[in-house]
């Protein structure tokens, strides 16, 4: 086959039969709608969550008589709405930027590696981190209640150190392929 | 700047009943399930029209809607990263052998399913380009649109051309 007989392929393509009557202007304004309002939920549905972990946590710091503990706790409570703001703020599925059109297609798939590549780089910062203060006075605050449990606390922060060491590589690693995928897109421009 | 809603909805207009066919043969070439294709086609849609109230006419109206378009199937190729199967690059594909060998493609139905089978295993990057070089899009539009530079545009459609001229060689025909 000559490569002038490769329009015939451009036409097959071009001519494959429509899978659905077109959309109308009503059409695109009630799934636009939709969209909106899904976000407002899963917002509302987010703020819910934080509203449940200050309520409940609050409570049971009142309660609570270890000076060390408390402490800890409104640490870890901090510590934990901390994450879920930078999760909502960083991590959710973005809806397209207003300047998307603007955007050549290379610089668009960049900037989304980018902010994903930067989200898991810096997870020792904005999602292990926050949780280490509030848990470590937890666990030294237990420590000092029950002496005699000085072990089993030992054996809760070995656990934590691993399980926070083993979350931070892998993240470390996904970060590292998607910079190869970065990579691939400056080396495809140049 | 598009100063009122009627002039954003005017553009969508034009843009929809030029370019509503490409879109959904786009993301036919992304999405296999017709449920999912649905939804992606609708949300191609509703970003062009979101995107036509900052439209300053700085490119043409089929840069804009192609870049919005291959922009949101990106966004939605990203969300399922690792959902997806192994895919190739155009020059691990020029190497590689046609299943097809010997068989003709003169069945205009075969043809086509063959040639969707082999735009869906290839690279995103690699992708955009053969999908562009389908709809017909000059290798400058393709470079306007993708953001590859001349040079590797022209040479990727020509390793495009190898391809398809190997795998389609003896032509398709157009009886139904």
């Amino acid at each position: 086959m000559a490569h002038e007989d490769l329009s015939d392929l451009n036409r097959l393509w071009q001519n494959q039969p429509a899978e659905k009557a077109p959309l109308t202007l009503e059409d695109i304004r009630n799934r636009a709608s939709r969209l909106e309002k899904r976000v407002g939920r899963r917002n509302l549905l987010e703020y819910a969550g934080a509203l449940f972990v200050i309520v409940t946590t609050s409570v049971r710091l009142w309660h609570e008589t270890n000076l060390v503990m408390v402490i800890g706790g409104a640490l870890l409570l901090v510590g934990t709405l901390y994450v879920v703001y930078h999760l909502h703020r960083w991590g959710s599925a973005r809806s397209m930027p207003a300047d998307a059109a603007l955007m050549d297609c290379l610089s668009f798939h960049r900037a989304e590696l980018v902010r994903q590549r930067d989200l898991l780089r810096g997870v020792w910062w904005w999602y292990l981190l926050p949780f280490v203060p509030g848990s470590a006075l937890l666990i030294i605050g237990r420590a000092i209640e029950r002496p005699d449990r000085r072990l089993l606390a030992l054996g809760v922060t070995a656990t934590f150190v691993v399980t926070f060491t083993l979350v931070g590589k892998l993240n470390e690693y996904g970060a590292r392929k998607l910079q190869r995928a970065i990579d691939a897109l400056d080396k495809a421009r140049q | 700047m598009v100063d009122t809603a009627v002039g954003q909805d005017a553009l969508y207009e034009q843009a929809a009943s030029g370019y509503g066919a490409a879109i959904e043969r786009l993301a036919r070439a992304y999405e296999p399930d017709a449920d999912k294709r649905r939804d992606l086609v609708q949300d191609i849609h509703v970003a062009i029209w979101r995107s036509f109230a900052g439209f300053d006419g700085r490119c043409s109206l089929r840069t804009w809607v192609y870049r919005i378009a291959h922009n949101v199937v990106t966004s939605e190729v990203l969300r399922r990263r690792g959902k997806t199967p192994a895919l190739v690059s155009l020059d691990t594909l020029a190497s590689m052998a046609d299943d097809h060998d010997g068989e003709r493609a003169a069945d205009r139905h075969l043809a086509l399913e063959r040639l969707l089978a082999l735009v869906q295993t290839l690279e995103p990057l690699d992708r955009r380009v053969i999908l562009l070089y389908l709809e017909d899009i000059d290798a400058a539009s393709i470079g306007e649109i993708t953001g590859l530079s001349a040079g590797n545009v022209a040479t990727k459609i020509h390793r495009i051309k190898q391809i398809l001229s190997r795998r389609f060689h003896q032509g398709v025909s157009h009886g139904a």
